[in-house]
């Protein structure tokens, strides 16, 4: 037996690497197969030598271009694994070997097939497997299993709300279809039964839906999504089991009443067919019912006519119809990206060089050679080498981001389960989902947008009774917008609700002891309260908002993106939510500053105002430093050069500059020579050798090559105490 | 077990040898990612004498020491044959990347484990561990560096302290 499944794994990959008019590839693959023959004719199983023979004469036609469908190969392969799998577990196998003999046989019938499949699989081929814990290599190769399979039902998750959205779209069945075709091959593979049918299970459903044999509605998605919580339970069960190093890896829990839910789905599914173009244009009022259905009629005459131009021609539609409904039927059409995972420590290697490649360019054409050199040519050549480069450099900051569609669509389900428990109508839209934002923002941002969504759907939005009573309709509406303006990223989170109730928010205030009296607050001034630690307004505390923790965390983790946060809000008509981000956390805008000889980054973001102070507003305190009067604030003011130990070029504040600094509401006067202009740098970490040196949070290459270090205001500030 | 090492006879092979003050010193060749000149040198301010500050490596940030002031020798003004020898060295977490200021350049030597021998104890008081052996050569004494040892990462993370 393990002769065979050694041949098969050999054959496996030499028929899904094959490529069409590789004719040596094809023989080595009959000889493959012949080998194979060999072992598999002693079984007592006929089924599998069938299928071999089948094979056999598949690849040959394809030798000889009668044939040409190497997917089809690929899938029989695919079955006869899954036979070997059956028998070797002893098992029922459950594909449809009638018609795959029929295929691999070029439509001839095959009669001879035993037609019940019960009896094959009946064959004890090998012994039941000794008791005990896994060898290394075999833990390993489950956890791979494991992780990838969470992975693959992440990602079936993110799919089945795609298809709430397009249940027609094959495309999308088919990207569910697969991760589940995976799981089922790897888990009998590894022998996790359990988890194989039930894998297995679910596939025949999608596998009928793919077919077009009924359309998915929201229950089967539902169940299927059950199934996945399943799965991940088991798959979750046998992580841990690996840890603790527990025989059994599946665990106990009981799969039959998921499987017969399933198998209750598919056996009670429709024969509907998918909706069609006549459908549609039904749907969209172009066409009547009847006139359709005399269009329909022609075309049974003349079946090789498109329904549309038959519609067109008998003048029931005009062609702008048509084209409109062929185009909404295209639309399920996704496009499925081809990616690459690339480790980031080559990505961040890609970038660095990049960057010193426009230092070097630069250098080169500012060389006195080159610029007074008279030859067009060398000229153009320059010219062409900048523009390449930069924009290979865009290119390679660019590879960093991802589009934000995978966080937006994380939050249909989110937003699907909040409206169930909550007995709201929630329609949930989404805007700008391919925008592009930096891989680790998109991490950071998950939870605060989580956040805003529930409070979005939970205090936000009204019961339907109360948005009817309003006349407004009676589902709900949550709006996701991404977008780029200049260099930030804006996400709005913008329901049509009730609104911020501006004056319990300033009543909870007063009686929060923030604000003495409500007098001269803007609007926007009002809405920040709930942002601040421990404010809720929400009378209700539900499971899920309203304990009054989260929107400062929102606040604190947006800020310290880097971004910040607005509200708008008007009663009766809904808030919207914007959130400014950068759009990257790998560039920050600074003044470079210099002081003696060194040159310094300070962050603009900390930067107040920058001034030549009178001598008479620099004063020295005894014990307390120095300090200096700021638009009537008087300011602790701090000496780079001093702190830092460089030769400065000024002994005296009123001869050089001063910065004025924030940071956490401290305010600072920074004392240095000169202000050299504004740069967009990338932030390089100095590494763990000067993780702990105060005060310098980074290095950024200049436009020279030479390295400026980037101020880091937390350590300022310690340093200014000290 | 570095002694084990050592005995072993493990330090046989080649070394880039490197002068200082007089002395010549060896780094094995496996340790060593490249040779570049001596280029500008960002300070790093609160850091100690010996660490002269980052450089930029081809778009890497990396830190740069100075040889002579780690060994607590008279420190000379830089001329053009002062090198950066660029070493991979053992941190905390991974490796890093460093670079040391030397005063030149030697050569790269074979030297045979019979030629190296065990450093002489100069008593409890000098801390000789980041010495591998010394190497008799017919030029003279080649004292082989264990860079690891010469630059531990605590120390350099530590050096906030001595600011």
């Amino acid at each position: 037996m393990q002769e065979i499944t050694q041949h098969l794994d050999r054959i496996a990959l030499k028929a899904v690497t094959l490529e069409s008019g590789d004719i040596p590839a094809m023989g080595e693959l009959l000889n493959a197969l012949d080998e194979l023959a060999k072992p598999v004719n002693t079984l007592s199983n006929p089924l599998p030598g069938m299928i071999v023979h089948g094979l056999h004469g598949f690849v040959e036609r394809l030798i000889l271009n009668e044939e040409n469908d190497l997917e089809f190969l690929g899938k029989s392969v695919g079955e006869l694994q899954e036979v070997f799998r059956a028998i070797q577990v002893d098992e029922n196998y459950m594909g449809d070997h009638l018609d795959l003999l029929r295929r691999l046989d070029g439509g001839k019938a095959a009669e001879e097939v035993p037609e019940d499949s019960q009896t094959i699989g009946t064959w004890q081929t090998r012994p039941p497997k000794e008791e005990g814990f896994l060898s290394d290599e075999d833990a390993m190769i489950m956890r791979d299993f494991a992780m990838e399979a969470i992975e693959n039902l992440d990602k079936i998750e993110l799919d089945l709300m795609d298809l709430a959205q397009n249940p027609d779209s094959t495309d999308i069945i088919n990207d569910i279809f697969r991760p589940f075709h995976t799981i089922k091959g790897v888990s009998g593979f590894l022998n996790l039964t359990r988890i194989n049918r039930l894998s297995h299970c679910t596939e025949n459903l999608l596998d009928s839906a793919r077919k077009g044999e009924f359309t998915l509605t929201e229950d089967h998605t539902d169940i299927i999504l059950e199934a996945v919580d399943v799965l991940k339970e088991m798959i979750r069960h046998i992580q841990n089991a690996l840890v603790a190093k527990d025989p059994n890896l599946e665990g106990s829990m009981a799969i039959e009443p998921m499987l017969a839910k399933i198998e209750a789905v598919i056996a009670g599914a429709t024969s509907a067919g998918p909706p069609r173009l006549g459908d549609i244009l039904v749907d969209s009022g172009y066409i009547s019912k009847e006139n359709l259905q005399k269009g329909l009629e022609i075309q049974k005459q003349n079946p090789s006519e498109k329904i549309g131009k038959i519609l067109v021609e008998e003048k029931l539609v005009q062609p702008r119809q048509v084209a409109a409904a062929l185009d909404t039927q295209r639309k399920a059409a996704k496009a499925v990206d081809l990616q690459v995972k690339v480790d980031t420590v080559k990505l961040d290697n890609l970038i660095d060089l990049t960057g010193e490649l426009v230092i070097t360019q630069s250098m080169l054409r500012q060389n006195e050679v080159i610029c007074s050199s008279k030859d067009p040519r060398l000229y153009q050549n320059i010219n062409q080498l900048s523009k390449i480069v930069s924009d290979l450099q865009k290119t390679a900051m660019f590879m960093r981001m991802i589009p934000i569609k995978n966080t937006f669509q994380k939050m249909v389900r989110l937003v699907r389960d909040l409206a169930r428990s909550s007995g709201k109508k929630v329609d949930l839209e989404m805007q700008g989902e391919d925008t592009e934002i930096d891989r680790n923002v998109v991490e950071e941002i998950y939870e605060p947008l989580v956040h805003m969504v529930r409070n979005a759907v939970d205090h936000g939005l009204e019961t339907p009774a109360e948005r009817l009573a309003a006349g407004k309709s009676e589902t709900g509406k949550v709006i996701l917008r991404a977008y780029h303006k200049g260099s930030s990223i804006m996400i709005e989170i913008r329901d049509d609700g009730r609104g911020l109730n501006k004056e319990r928010i300033l009543e909870k205030a007063l009686a929060a002891n923030l604000i003495h009296s409500a007098t001269g607050l803007t609007n926007e001034q009002i809405f920040d309260f709930i942002f601040h630690p421990g404010f809720s307004t929400a009378s209700q505390v539900t499971d899920v908002s309203g304990r009054g923790v989260g929107m400062d965390v929102v606040k604190k983790r947006i800020e310290k993106l880097k971004g910040h946060v607005a509200i708008s809000s008007e009663p009766g008509k809904g808030t919207v939510f914007s959130i400014a981000l950068p759009l990257t956390l790998a560039i920050i805008e600074g003044m470079v500053v210099r002081v003696g000889e060194e040159r310094y980054i300070l962050p603009t973001l900390a930067i107040v105002e920058s001034v030549r102070p009178e001598q008479s507003n620099c004063f020295t305190v005894a014990g307390k430093g120095e300090m200096i009067k700021f638009r009537g604030e008087l300011l602790p003011m701090m000496r780079l050069s001093g702190t830092f130990a460089v030769a400065g070029q000024y002994q005296n504040p009123w001869e050089g500059l001063v910065v004025a600094v924030e940071h956490k509401g401290r305010k600072l006067g920074l004392f240095l020579d000169e202000l050299l202009g504004k740069e967009e740098v990338v932030i390089k970490g100095l590494g763990e050798t000067f993780s702990k040196v105060k005060g310098i949070s980074g290095g950024a290459i200049l436009g020279d090559g030479r390295i400026g270090l980037i101020l880091d205001m937390e350590g300022l500030f310690e340093l200014a105490e000290e | 077990m570095d002694q084990a090492i050592k005995a072993a006879g493990n330090r046989e092979g080649k070394y880039l040898t490197f002068s200082m003050a007089g002395e010549e010193y060896g780094i094995g060749i496996l340790k060593i990612k490249e040779i570049i000149g001596l280029m500008p040198i960002t300070s790093v301010p609160r850091t100690p004498a010996f660490v002269k500050g980052v450089v930029n490596l081809r778009g890497k940030v990396i830190p740069v020491i100075d040889l002579r002031l780690r060994f607590g020798l008279v420190s000379v003004d830089y001329t053009e044959r002062t090198c950066i020898i660029v070493v991979e060295i053992q941190g905390a977490s991974g490796t890093i990347i460093i670079g040391i200021v030397v005063d030149s350049v030697s050569e790269v030597l074979n030297i045979k484990a019979e030629d190296i021998e065990d450093t002489p104890a100069f008593g409890t008081r000098l801390n000789t561990d980041y010495i591998l052996g010394m190497a008799k050569m017919q030029g003279g004494v080649k004292i082989l560096l264990d860079i690891d040892r010469v630059l531990t990462a605590e120390e350099l993370v530590l050096i906030d302290k001595a600011a």
